[in-house]
């Protein structure tokens, strides 16, 4: 028998919710700022409407829903309110943005909104370039939202520590404490994070002046968008040639460096802070990733060079490497139009990109996809089960790995590295499929696919204002649940049905 | 003291990771290279 939920469940359920919405509505404040700076009226009426939206929906919510002393959060508490929590964003998210009269539907609105949430960077804004300074920083602050949590910026600000923060931050995809209060750690992921946006700003915006040419206020500006998208793995620009409106190697260097900084687990950053250098060296992650990253840009190198798509080495470099760096970081900024991928690049080029789009990098960092972790935990499974054979059949095989500290790898730690690496992988064929059913072929669907449910960002011409409205619901549901990570999102669907279905 | 130590532990761990990030272009670059003098 399904048990039905009870008030209470709902109560809990509604007021942390209140809390998250609240947190989110207070950021629209950012935009609204730097649309009185570059002169603009008309967006700062669009994002009070957002505030005034997000403000009341969480008041609301945290009114009607107040707590006693004694309650507490349960898991599938913390899993409903993440999950649910960040649809709720994404429709209040797109508001503003629906009213700027860039986006031709609220769905596709929403659709721009998740892909921020999400750090997935697929765009279906209509002329990018004349759109209102304010409405292109909050497309980039979604982002940052995004790619440090929701969750993350309501326990740093509005929710005290215990059990029940924990078990949210666990539903945003983040299992890694960095320190025993879970508080402190979403504080200690803003302290990175922060600083890095003074040091990645401060480098772009220097870029940007010397070496692109911008002025200085539209340098500051670019520097900002440009290092939110960057470091939070999510590929939004503020110009719709991507990264090719800049035509500065210089600049390209650059964030490429921002990236690399995101795709590091902050675990990894905390020991690196604290003086444990080596540890970059010996984390199975980043070894996985340097192996992985290696093996891509040779299959595509080896396709780019045979196929004489580039005649140089420098092409070969901002345009090959490039892509595999930012499509193995789960970024998306791209130098090339996402027609030339299809057209000029050839089938091996293609695989390699969405493999390394399909795998993506660290976990407990801002990026997407499968996670270096569970590649290589499952790469020691294979070669210990090889090991196995080769040695005595009274031989004892252990395997031992480093993340963060000394492990012994045992078969719990591997089932739970395949599951996750098989859903990953349907969902990949799921919205394939879907594409395919649209019509489109299907190098292209598998493609873009990846590129929604790894949160990249890359598009190789499906992602338009033209394609069919379910296809964007399903990229809109796989940007959500590859963020996420999927459970959380089960949780939601099981407690749908306990609420329509239980006695 | 402690809390100059750990300031500076910060900045010698991003520089640091500055280096790391530029190494792994460095050493796409040379694959790039490899590829390119080997199937040119």
């Amino acid at each position: 028998m399904i048990l039905k939920p009870q008030t209470l469940d709902i109560r809990i359920i509604l007021h942390f919710l209140g809390k998250i919405v609240l947190g989110f509505g207070v950021m629209m404040v950012l935009p609204v700022v730097v649309s009185i700076m570059f002169g603009e009226i008309v967006p700062v009426v669009d994002f009070a409407i957002g505030f005034v939206a997000s403000i009341s929906t969480g008041t609301l919510c945290i009114l009607l829903a107040r707590l006693d002393k004694h309650m507490e959060m349960s898991w599938m508490h913390g899993m409903v309110v993440v999950s649910f929590g960040w649809l709720v964003c994404m429709f209040l998210g797109a508001i503003p943005l629906y009213l700027s009269g860039h986006w031709q539907s609220f769905l596709d609105a929403c659709f721009e909104s998740m892909s921020g949430l999400a750090t997935t960077g697929l765009t279906l804004v209509q002329d990018l370039d004349h759109l209102s300074h304010g409405a292109n920083f909050w497309r980039h602050l979604m982002m940052f939202l995004g790619g440090q949590g929701i969750v993350v910026v309501a326990l740093s600000f509005l929710v005290k520590g215990g059990s029940g923060a924990f078990r949210m931050y666990v539903g945003e995809g983040r299992d890694e404490k960095i320190l025993p209060n879970v508080v402190e750690t979403a504080k200690f992921i803003w302290l990175v994070s922060l600083v890095y946006f003074g040091l990645g700003t401060l480098l772009l915006v220097l870029c940007g002046y010397f070496s692109v040419g911008l002025s200085l206020r539209e340098a500051i500006f670019h520097g900002a968008c440009i290092f939110m998208a960057a470091f939070d793995t999510g590929g939004f620009s503020p110009q719709s040639q991507s990264i090719i409106y800049y035509q500065s190697w210089l600049f390209e260097f650059c964030t490429i460096i921002v990236m690399v900084w995101g795709a590091i687990n902050f675990n990894l950053h905390y020991a690196i802070w604290n003086g444990k250098r080596r540890e970059l060296w010996k984390d199975v992650e980043i070894r996985t990733f340097m192996i992985t990253l290696s093996l891509m840009t040779l299959l595509a190198a080896i396709a780019l060079v045979k196929g004489h798509v580039y005649g140089d080495l420098a092409s070969l470099g901002r345009r090959g490497l490039y892509q595999i760096i930012s499509a193995h970081t789960t970024t998306g900024f791209s130098t090339i139009y996402s027609q030339q991928f299809m057209l000029e690049w050839k089938s091996l080029a293609l695989l390699a990109i969405i493999l390394a789009m399909g795998m993506g990098a660290s976990i407990c960092s801002t990026t997407g996809g499968i996670k270096m972790l569970r590649i290589g935990l499952i790469g020691k499974a294979f070669r210990e089960d090889i090991k196995r054979f080769l040695m005595p059949d009274s031989s004892v095989v252990s395997t031992k790995f480093h993340h963060l500290k000394d492990m012994f790898l045992d078969d719990k730690l591997v089932r739970s590295a395949a599951l996750m690496t098989i859903v990953y992988v349907l969902v990949y064929l799921f919205g394939t499929a879907a594409a395919c059913f649209a019509g489109y072929p299907l190098l292209e669907s598998l493609f873009e696919s990846t590129s929604a449910a790894g949160n990249v960002g890359l598009s190789c011409g499906i992602t338009q204002v033209g394609m069919p409205a379910f296809l964007k619901g399903v990229y809109i549901l796989q940007m959500w649940a590859g963020r996420l990570e999927f459970i959380s999102i089960l949780v939601l669907g099981g407690f749908i049905v306990s609420y329509i279905r239980g006695k | 003291m402690n809390q100059i130590r750990n300031v500076a532990n910060i900045i010698v761990g991003i520089c640091f990771e500055m280096v790391f990030a530029a190494a792994i272009v460095l050493w796409g670059l040379v694959i790039c290279l490899a590829a390119f003098l080997i199937y040119r």
